[in-house]
């Protein structure tokens, strides 16, 4: 084994959560990179039997663009045995803690939106009342109506496909999540007979089908548990 | 002080005039003191219905632009000493007055009545800015009908964002036997549970109103036909007495609605 007084700019560290390679943060890029070669071509045999390995890379007080971030995983990830799972820093772009901000914020309103009035917001939205035909209802995130969505509701509209649509009674005119839009031929929302579900329903994304499909209500927390571990 | 009530309705031909001048008229038989304000400027009609057209010689728009006193333009019912009205013009258009000259006008009345029975013209622009720039409540009429009720609600959007309460509903034009299915008509259910507002009446299609108008004699005033036992319904609730609703709804039909707000398919 090659040895070196030099500081190590990568260190691979084993804890209970499994293990975490560690960047440092005050050297440059560059040796990070070349550290990251040398060290996985060294350790080659330690990773090659045995099943796959996933690993989380911490970043240290250092933001890595995403090209960056897709340049670490391509290196670790050369080894064919270790799955980088997730980044994580200590940082991120003021731009992307406002979205985040933005994206976890939750507006309430708490009336009937009516037709021609138009809502939109940049986090979640909760209504508490109907969306009556002709209305329309907008949020970067989810929308959840508690009453009875008779008009247009759109979630996810930065591009978000993992935003829901959730109400108490389904008579939508049109859903539309990110891109995918689901429309109903029936357009008598006012009968109470023409309702699509009277009971509770979100509507998500199908990834398979690209297309979007309602679920019963219940199973919300599920989705929103699987779509929160998918995105950090 | 008198109360400025506006009736308004968003789609045209639902039947503001009709409510308007039986409203006043079933008021008046209460011997409430009432005036109403036609400000439907160009198509004015109220003044048709009360059978008053003959009689006038200044009209809103003489008011507000100076070329007579408001009580110079003001025209006493034939029937009730306690009933007036003021008439729109019929050779100006609706941009010619402001809301802020309509309001003006609505509040040097008001002292005089106790009730101020505003008619507003069909449409969500100026006219109806206009008729609703001085109102102190509104009531919303609207027919069982699909396109009628949208612009109900429309109208009441908008007039949730004025400073009053809620606005009251009328439903009109109910017919009795509607109930068959494919039917192009909402049950009276459906119009309240869409449009979530306090109902104040329900008026059946009635032919008497049609020959009332056509004689210039507001239905209210004849005995005992349906319309006008619920316009004068509808004038007690204004008074805030508590007049129970003809019984249209089945019981079944209130089982299913409560059935459907916890989610159970009825
Ligand atoms: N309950 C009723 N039964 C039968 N006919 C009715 C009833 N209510 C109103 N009508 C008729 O409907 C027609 C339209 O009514 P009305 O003029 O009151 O409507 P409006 O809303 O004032 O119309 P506009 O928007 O043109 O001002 C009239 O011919 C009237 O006689
Ligand atoms: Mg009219």
């Amino acid at each position: 084994m090659k040895t070196t007084f030099q500081k190590q700019f990568v260190t691979i560290k084993g804890t209970k959560d499994g293990i975490v390679i560690h960047l440092d943060d005050q050297c440059s890029y560059a040796s990070i990179v070349s550290e990251l070669e040398a060290k996985i071509a060294e350790n080659h045999s330690a990773f090659d039997e045995g099943k796959d390995v996933s690993v989380r890379v911490h970043a240290g007080n250092r933001y890595l663009t995403e090209a960056q971030q897709e340049e670490v995983k391509a290196l670790i990830e050369h080894t064919g045995v270790i799955v980088v799972d997730e980044f994580y820093s200590n940082v991120m772009t003021i731009a992307r803690a406002q979205e985040e901000k933005e994206r976890e914020e939750l507006t309430t309103y708490t009336r009937i939106v009516r037709s021609g009035q138009v809502l939109r917001v940049k986090g979640d939205l909760l209504i508490l009342g109907d969306v009556n035909p002709g209305g329309i209802v907008e949020a970067v995130g989810d929308v959840y109506i508690l009453g009875s969505l008779k008009g247009i509701a759109k979630a996810g509209i930065k591009g978000n496909e993992n935003a829901v649509v959730a109400a108490s009674v389904m008579v939508p005119s049109q859903v539309k999540i990110a891109e995918h839009l689901y429309l109903t031929e029936s357009t008598r929302a006012e009968r109470a007979q023409e309702v699509l579900y009277a009971e509770p329903k979100y509507a998500c994304i199908e990834h398979q089908e690209e297309e979007i499909v309602f679920h019963a209500l219940n199973g919300l927390a599920a989705f929103r548990r699987d779509r929160k571990n998918k995105r950090d | 002080m008198g109360e400025a009530i506006v009736i308004t309705s968003g789609k045209g031909g639902v039947g503001k005039t009709t409510t308007s001048a039986n409203i006043g008229t079933a008021l008046a038989l209460q011997g409430k003191q009432v005036c109403l304000l036609d400000t439907d400027i160009g198509l004015r009609n109220l003044d048709v219905v009360m059978g008053l057209e003959n009689r006038i010689i200044y009209d809103l728009v003489d008011v507000l632009e100076g070329r007579c006193k408001v009580q110079q333009a003001l025209i006493r019912d034939k029937r009730f000493e306690c009933l007036h009205l003021l008439p729109a013009a019929q050779t100006k258009d609706k941009s010619d007055v402001t809301p802020e000259q309509m309001a003006e006008v609505v509040n040097e009345l008001k002292p005089d009545y106790d009730y101020l029975i505003i008619d507003c013209p069909a449409g969500i622009e100026q006219g109806f800015r206009n008729a609703v720039a001085g109102a102190d409540q509104a009531i919303v009429v609207t027919t069982p009908d699909t396109p009628a009720v949208r612009d109900a609600d429309r109208v009441i959007g908008l007039l949730e964002q004025e400073e009053m309460p809620s606005p009251k509903l009328v439903v009109n034009r109910v017919r009795k036997a509607s109930k068959e299915k494919g039917d192009d008509l909402l049950d009276v259910d459906d119009v309240v549970a869409t449009l979530a507002i306090d109902l104040l009446g329900v008026v059946f299609e009635d032919e008497g109103v049609l020959r009332a108008s056509h004689k210039g004699e507001p239905v209210a005033t004849t005995p005992n036909t349906s319309a006008s036992l619920a316009y004068r319904n509808i004038a007690r609730r204004i008074l805030g007495e508590s007049v129970p609703l003809l019984s249209l709804t089945t019981k079944k039909s209130f089982l299913a609605r409560v059935k459907s707000l916890f989610g159970i398919q009825a």
